[in-house]
């Protein structure tokens, strides 16, 4: 199929852009990668009578390091994310989730604040900006908000994007020194979406006892959670085998996944104790790579 | 386009104005195949050939980037390409053959 008629905008400033939603309002999606909308729009899921795209506003498109944290312009590939060497250094976790989104052609146009903006209820990087306490800039008419991941997604497909605003930058916190972190995915062939994604950081004082703990999960409802009821039970707690499955469990006992064609909801529940368990251990083992290396 | 696999699917047209575009028909120099297409030929990395075209652009641009991939690093960088005919074995393969001779011959492609 090939998409339903539109008008086509390519600005080349932010500002142009917004004016062009505020002009357009619900009738206008902003294009970024393409490589969810397009897909929906050939499918004519997605019919809007006007295209945004923002490929040529090239002021969105860095990586720049800040105060302990990272901030990313939306228009950033995921592949340029996955091959950088600052990321690499301050919070390797992006890249190893980058692994998992779909395939490298995809990632070579995908883009950060697309999937972000998108917000598909299994896509990685919504989770990423859970697991990491991330900030999301929005640029609009009224000037620009900011606004934490917590707040940011709303349910599918939807965030609290007002339609004439565009997400200009993600900032992210670098991972701490010594941290320990994990991302696991389950699909059904390589690259496909996440049946269920965990991303998971921690970090332990020099005796071991956790310190800090987050758990974020794609796929298992209408948007990325953070299981937190299940992070308290690892402050302050000894790391260990039998911490880690207590955990997992209520993760799985926290969630209210879906069930649709691909997997049940108590398939999503089972799925997710299960990489809860790996992640965790996965993220220890990191642990005392980092404080070996120290 | 610009030296990066794309999904031609996934673009519309006027998005690639101004942009410079590589399809497999830039890989053989007139009649000398270029020596992926060489490999995927001596490894009968192909029947009905649907998907070659993807593959060889594919791995043209991985080779690019990796020129002496490990077998999982193959199949990682193909997994976005599916074949119905093969079974894949004769595609990794080929590729690997293909990094072999590039590598003898200094790099090679359009």
């Amino acid at each position: 199929m090939k998409p339903a008629r539109f008008r086509y905008y390519d600005p080349e400033t932010v500002e142009e852009a917004v004016s062009l939603l505020v002009e357009f309002g619900s009738d206008a999606r902003v294009l970024a990668g393409g490589q969810s909308l397009v897909p929906l729009m050939n499918f004519r899921l997605a019919r809007p009578k006007y295209l945004v795209d923002i490929n040529k506003v090239s002021s969105l498109d860095y990586i720049r390091q800040g105060d302990h944290t990272l901030a990313i312009g939306a228009m950033t590939r995921q592949r340029t994310v996955e091959t950088s060497t600052l990321v690499q250094e301050k919070n390797p976790l992006l890249i190893e989730a980058s692994r998992y989104i779909g395939h490298p052609t995809i990632r070579n146009r995908g883009t950060v604040g697309g999937s972000l903006a998108h917000a598909d209820p299994a896509a990685e990087w919504p989770a990423l900006a859970m697991v990491m306490d991330a900030t999301l800039v929005l640029r609009g008419p009224q000037g620009e908000r900011c606004i934490p991941a917590e707040d940011f997604f709303v349910t599918y497909l939807t965030t609290c994007l007002d339609p004439s605003e565009i997400l200009v930058e993600i900032r992210i916190p670098e991972l701490s020194r010594g941290a320990g972190w994990s991302f696991l995915e389950l699909s059904r062939r390589f690259g496909d979406f996440a049946l269920v994604g965990v991303a998971i950081r921690l970090t332990t004082d020099g005796s071991g006892i956790c310190t800090d703990g987050a758990i974020a999960l794609t796929g298992v409802g209408a948007y990325p959670v953070r299981a937190q009821s299940a992070e308290q039970l690892l402050r302050g707690e000894r790391l260990s085998e039998a911490l880690f499955e207590h955990v997992a469990r209520a993760v799985a006992k926290e969630l209210e996944p879906d069930s649709d064609l691909h997997a049940s909801a108590d398939y999503r529940r089972t799925v997710a104790r299960i990489l809860t368990l790996r992640g965790l251990a996965i993220a220890q083992k990191r642990l005392s790579e980092a404080g070996d290396a120290v | 386009m610009n030296g990066r696999t794309i999904r031609s699917c996934l673009l519309f047209a006027v998005q690639a104005d101004q942009a410079e575009l590589t399809t497999v028909e830039s890989l053989a120099r007139g009649e000398k195949l270029h020596p992926i297409q060489q490999a995927f030929w001596e490894h009968h990395a192909l029947q009905c050939g649907f998907c070659t075209p993807g593959f060889l652009i594919t791995a043209f641009a991985f080779l690019k980037e990796k020129p002496r991939p490990t077998q999982d690093e193959v199949r990682i960088a193909i997994s976005g390409n599916l074949c119905r005919c093969t079974g894949y074995e004769s595609i990794v393969e080929a590729i690997i053959a293909a990094s072999a001779a590039m590598q003898e011959k200094g790099g090679e492609g359009p």
